[in-house]
């Protein structure tokens, strides 16, 4: 109710033509469509070290000749005033994964409780899929005078560092007053419409914003998967690696990387 | 990291324990600056002042009024935005002074009333790009080290970089900078530096890119965005790496490598040699892609599939005799032209000798009764290999490929055996004695040139591509025959003849086979789509088989024997046109459809004269199947079916006598046959469980097969097979495959490997005029271990029963039903100070049968022990010993239908060995180009 009261203020607001003032549209509910691209030129050479050169080396330079260097899927974030869902698009058709990278892949499903500051989250593992809960990730936003244009709204740039050492660049607009973003990326005045992070060769830009009352079950949080915290999967992730007897630390550690991002 | 984690918790600590007082606080309205209304819902930050990082933010509610309690002390920087208006920033300070601020009215004023601003639209990422380009070439630039890209920009004409980082290029702003076609953000230097090095930089691309949506929609809305493109230098790859190694034995037992490769940017050049007679014949698999140029072996197809072929390149040892073993090769690879261009070249050489005897007890169970041979065998066989290819890839656009490979190969091939063979009626009668001298010495040559055009579309999935290539392969040999052979009587013993063969017999086989095959794929949907062919084919080749008795008076062999000579015409004219369909959804493929080839068969005996025409239409029906549960998971049901043609050795009408008592004769009636082949499987893999499950099945049968119709004479111990086609029955045969690995986590994450396999075969051939069924079965099961620490150690073993039943419908009651056993062990311990010690082991047991009335038991154990020097571990001396227990006696059995034989035959046994190896390596100052 008071959502469509807020819609219909703005909207009256917005429609009345007061002289010169210009008053801005402020969307409060709705969905997003990102996609995420990733350069997966990049992606497989870091992959690439001493020990697997002999056979991804030569495998590297075949999948250049015949693979495009970018990899996008689809995503999309269905958010209220203070919820958000984040939801990956299969792909429609089969995209192969030939080095396995889960940098490359989108694992997951990610519902944001903004009021209380929790996000449940539906994480996929290799072939197992999780269940965490866990309060919303803080992040330590940087605000720049950059500024941009994506999908039609004006966003501004900030920058962060998460996981204590990957840097993020996000685009947010004060159009969109709902503090949420892509995959669990958030904690900025107004909606992410925009986001990279640079080093990982990753990038999540809004392709689409439909402003529109979303329902209460386009907003139903996950509740697939093995309950369990963000410690205990890092400690799953770590010591499964590890048992397999041929993962070095450096592998263990971009694949930790990879998945608690 | 730590420190700046710590100060956050500081930081939050503080600000809780602050805003536990309640006293800081701001307030303030929002208004638009001329007409004085309310601007609701306008963004309010407040960002901590020394390093801009978002302290607390709140929206002005309806009222125009914004209010923040529970505030820290500090300085502060007010940022106050809304849409379409410029940015109010104010510093401001709480302390125990000024707890309470009110900013009071502030005014925002519309952008467009602000003429000096600007706007600079982004946009999201694309990469197509068209357009003209400008280039600058970073190294006619002089860049001090460390020099930011910044730094280098300035320094091009055209280009103005200003305090705050903005870039202006020939007057216009640029939107976007890209690194290698991704989009470069820029690094937070209080955050990251990991900036890009203006010497990274190989060349700075300037130009002007379509809008994103002419980009998209291909109508061009002249919209057009000036545009930086950052290209790094590839990773500099100048230096060299190589290895010697030598290693001395026992026994006059020797093996040795040297191989050295060196880099000069992108050009690649390596040559290596070995030498050995302890059974390596060539480079590791792991040197192989070190210092030969295997890239080409391997292939990705559109879809993401990888493809290798390793040819049979290398010379073979199947572990019979002693080798003497010498190779060599010199490989050349090098991209220009923007990696446009590529050549890979490469020569290679080898040398075996294998030398040694061997004794052959055989047994053919027959309707009629049972007859035996023994066969003693003393060979020299040589052969001396060159082989010599180059590759040619041009890259002629995004979107148009050029291959041209082409490789020649010349062998010379040596083979010397004296034999000596007996022939008995039952198992004690003897029928006749010989013994044979064989010599060949034969010329291959071979030439293969393929040139491959492929196309692609705009449109994903429409490709167009035309491949012609040519083969020829030319044998010439000439060998000679020698063998006196004493033929009893049966059943009185008495000697009935004493046939005696010299023979000179040149044969010359030469085949040409030259195709071309047009391909056109088109996609319906973007999920459906067809790919079409026409191929067109030519293969002649071309039989001269001569055989001339020796004249005894003149020494000279100028006799031709007829019916051991032949010279035979085969030519194949083939049209072939396919349609194959491919549909690819989000977890499944399906791809079914047919070729057909017409195939005209022209067969000439030139010596005759008689020509016989035909013609058939082969089938080659394909159905795949495959749907993916997850990346790790999936099941997948394939379908084929293909024809074989019989080769020119199989339809020439002529006696082979190579062996004089076992003459083989070829049938120029044969047609081809057709073999249906069906199979299913499914493949699951948990990484960190480490649960795998694999099952695989397969189903194939045979219409109208090739068979071989042996006739024995059972007084003479003879023997003669020919070719036929077998109507009214089909050889089938099936097999079952399970494998499952699972880690165990209570017995220290040991793997455990356990799996069985049945295999099933029906098949069916001619002997003295009956047909003859084969059925053999085999139950296989095997249990092994596995576990490997990193730098610790690795174990792996498996041991499992192997069953065998098999029946032939003209002996039922013979058989060689019977149990085998097949051990395998190795492992690797490493130890402190740079040692290792390692050992392979193989055990095998063949129980006995009805047949062979005795247990086999080997076990062939090899164990080494290393010690590596120097950091890098680059030199290590090792000591090896081979087949410690000295148990590797050559000895082998088998049965197959009714025959039955076993062998015995000279192998590599125990001997030590002595190595020594040493890498080296000297890479020159490679700047990484990270960003």
């Amino acid at each position: 109710m008071k959502r469509t009261l807020t819609i219909l203020i703005c909207a009256l607001l917005f429609c009345v033509p007061f002289a010169k003032a210009q008053y801005a549209h402020f969307t409060t509910a709705g969905t997003i469509e990102y996609d995420r691209t990733v350069n997966m030129f990049a992606v497989i050479k870091r992959m690439i070290n001493k020990e697997n050169e002999s056979w991804y080396g030569p495998a590297f330079e075949a999948f250049k000749k015949n693979q495009p260097q970018f990899r996008t899927l689809k995503s999309t974030l269905t958010f209220s005033k203070d919820r958000t869902l984040f939801t990956p698009i299969e792909p429609e058709v089969m995209q192969p994964n030939l080095f396995g990278s889960p940098m490359a892949d989108q694992n997951n499903t990610i519902y944001t409780d903004l009021a209380n500051s929790l996000i449940t989250m539906n994480k996929t593992v290799f072939e197992d899929k999780y269940l965490l809960k866990d309060s919303v990730r803080k992040i330590n936003w940087k605000i720049t005078s950059e500024t941009r244009d994506i999908a039609g709204y004006h966003c501004r740039r900030a920058n962060a560092l998460v996981l204590d050492s990957v840097y993020v660049v996000a685009f947010y607009t004060d159009q969109i007053p709902v503090t949420g973003g892509p995959e669990s990326f958030s904690g900025l005045p107004g909606m992410i419409l925009g986001l990279a992070i640079p080093h990982e060769n990753i990038t999540w830009f809004a392709t689409k914003v439909t402003d529109a009352p979303v329902t209460e079950k386009a907003l139903t949080p996950p509740a697939k998967g093995k309950t369990t915290t963000i410690k205990q999967l890092s400690t799953t992730i770590h010591d499964g690696l590890k048992s397999r007897g041929w993962y070095s630390d450096a592998e263990i550690q971009s694949y930790l990387k990879a998945f608690l991002l | 990291m730590r420190i700046n984690l710590t100060l956050l918790i500081i930081i939050c600590f503080f600000s809780i324990s602050a805003s536990a007082q309640n006293k800081y606080a701001v307030k303030g309205t929002v208004a638009d600056s001329v007409v004085n209304v309310k601007l609701v819902n306008t963004t309010v930050c407040i960002l901590n002042a020394k390093d801009s990082t978002l302290y607390k933010y709140t929206r002005v509610n309806a009222d125009g009024v914004f209010e923040m309690n529970n505030l820290k002390k500090g300085k502060f920087i007010l940022m106050v935005s809304y849409p379409d208006y410029a940015d109010y920033i104010e510093r401001f300070q709480l302390d125990s002074v000024k707890s309470n601020i009110n900013f009071g009215k502030i005014s925002l004023i519309l952008k467009s009333r602000l003429l000096h601003e600007v706007m600079i639209k982004g946009a999201k990422t694309a990469i197509k790009i068209k357009g003209d380009t400008t280039e600058f070439n970073a190294s006619s630039y002089v860049i001090q080290p460390n020099a930011k890209v910044e730094d280098l920009l300035k320094q091009l004409p055209g280009i103005e970089v200003d305090k705050d980082g903005k870039i202006t290029a020939q007057g216009q702003t640029v939107s976007k900078v890209l690194v290698d076609g991704e989009e470069f953000f820029g690094d937070d230097p209080t955050l990251v530096t990991k900036n890009i090095r203006a010497d990274m930089v190989d060349k700075v691309q300037l130009y002007d890119k379509k809008s994103d949506q002419a980009t998209f929609t291909g109508i061009d809305d002249g919209v057009k965005n000036k545009t930086i493109n950052i290209k790094l230098k590839e990773d500099k790859k100048n230096g060299y790496f190589g290895k010697v190694a030598v290693g001395a034995g026992t026994d006059k037992y020797y093996e040795g490598t040297g191989a050295f490769n060196a880099f000069k940017g992108k050009r690649r050049f390596s040559v290596y040699g070995t030498v050995g007679n302890d059974g390596t014949t060539g480079l590791s698999w792991e040197d192989a892609n070190k210092y030969t140029g295997s890239n080409d072996n391997m292939q990705f197809t559109d879809d993401g599939g990888i493809y290798f072929n390793y040819g049979g390149d290398d010379l073979y040892y199947n572990g019979q005799g002693i080798p003497v073993s010498r190779t060599g090769g010199i490989h050349f690879d090098n991209k220009w032209n923007n990696d446009k261009s590529s050549i890979n070249a490469n020569y290679k050489t080898g040398y075996l000798d294998v030398s040694g005897n061997s004794t052959t007890l055989s047994q053919y169970n027959l309707p009629t009764g049972i007859l035996s041979s023994n066969a003693a065998q003393v060979y020299d066989n040589s052969s001396f290999k060159q082989k010599a290819d180059a590759t040619y890839n041009f890259k002629i656009d995004s979107l148009t490929n050029l291959k041209i490979s082409i490789d020649g190969t010349i062998k010379n091939i040596k083979n010397h055996s004296n034999y000596s063979t007996s022939s008995f009626h039952g198992l004690d009668t003897l029928l006749n004695h010989a013994d044979r001298e064989t010599s060949s010495n034969s010329d291959q040559k071979q030439f293969n040139t393929t040139v491959f055009y492929n196309k692609k579309f705009m449109r994903p999935g429409r490709s167009f591509s035309v491949n012609v290539s040519e083969a020829y392969n030319e044998t010439r040999t000439k060998g000679y025959l020698k063998s006196i052979t004493t033929f009893y009587h049966y059943p009185t013993g008495a000697i009935d003849s004493i046939p005696t063969i010299n023979q000179y017999k040149p044969v010359t086989v030469i085949s040409n086979n030259l195709t071309g095959n047009i391909t056109y794929s088109e996609p319906f949907t973007k999920k459906f789509a067809v790919t079409l062919n026409y191929g067109l084919g030519f293969n002649n080749s071309t039989s001269d088989r001569e055989a001339f008795d020796i004249t005894p008076a003149t020494g000279e062999y100028d006799n031709i024997n007829t019916s051991y000579s032949n010279n035979y015409k085969f030519d194949q004219l083939s049209n072939q046109v396919g349609a194959i369909f491919n549909y690819r959804g989000a977890k499944t493929i399906l791809t079914f459809g047919t070729k057909a080839t017409d195939v005209s068969y022209n067969q000439t005996n030139i010596v005759n004269g008689r020509v016989l025409k035909r013609s058939f239409l082969n089938w080659s029906p394909q159905a795949n199947y495959q749907y993916k549960f997850s990346q790790q998971k999936s099941i997948s049901f394939y379908y084929n079916g293909s024809t074989t043609q019989p080769s020119i050795n199989q339809i020439q009408p002529v006696n082979d006598n190579s062996d004089n008592l076992n003459i083989v004769q070829g049938n120029p009636d044969l047609k081809p046959s057709f073999r249906n082949n069906f199979s299913a499987q499914y493949n699951s893999y948990k990484v960190l469980s480490g649960l795998s499950v694999y099952i695989s099945g397969n189903y194939s049968f045979t219409s109208n097969p090739i068979v071989n119709n042996t006739t024995f004479n059972t007084t003479s111990g003879k023997s003669l097979t020919e070719y036929a086609n077998l109507t009214g029955k089909t050889p089938h045969n099936w097999g079952l495959y399970l494998s499952v690995n699972q880690k165990i986590k209570p017995l220290f994450n040991i793997n455990v490997n356990t799996g069985g396999n049945i295999y099933s075969s029906t098949s069916y051939n001619y002997s003295n005029g009956k047909l003859n069924e084969t059925q053999s079965t085999n139950y296989n099961g095997r249990l092994g271990i596995s576990k490997s620490v990193e730098k610790k150690f690795d174990f792996y073993s498996s041991i499992g029963p192997t069953y065998t039943i098999s029946r032939s419908s003209l002996q039922p009651d013979i058989n060689n039903n019977g149990i085998n056993w097949n051990g395998y062990a190795s492992g690797t311990v490493y130890l402190p100070a740079k040692m290792e010690i390692g050992f392979d082991g193989n055990y095998s047991f063949k129980g006995k049968t009805q047949s062979f009335n005795e247990n086999l038991e080997k076990t062939t154990i090899n164990v080494r022990l290393a010690k590596s020097f120097f950091t890098e571990k680059n030199l290590k001396l090792s000591l090896a010993c081979n087949d410690i227990l000295n148990q590797n006696v050559g000895f082998n059995r088998s049965a197959y239908g009714t025959t039955f034989t076993q062998s015995s035959y000279t192998s590599i046994k125990r001997y030590f060995l002595f190595s020594i190896s040493y890498d080296f390596s000297r890479m020159g100052g490679a700047a990484e180009p990270k960003k």
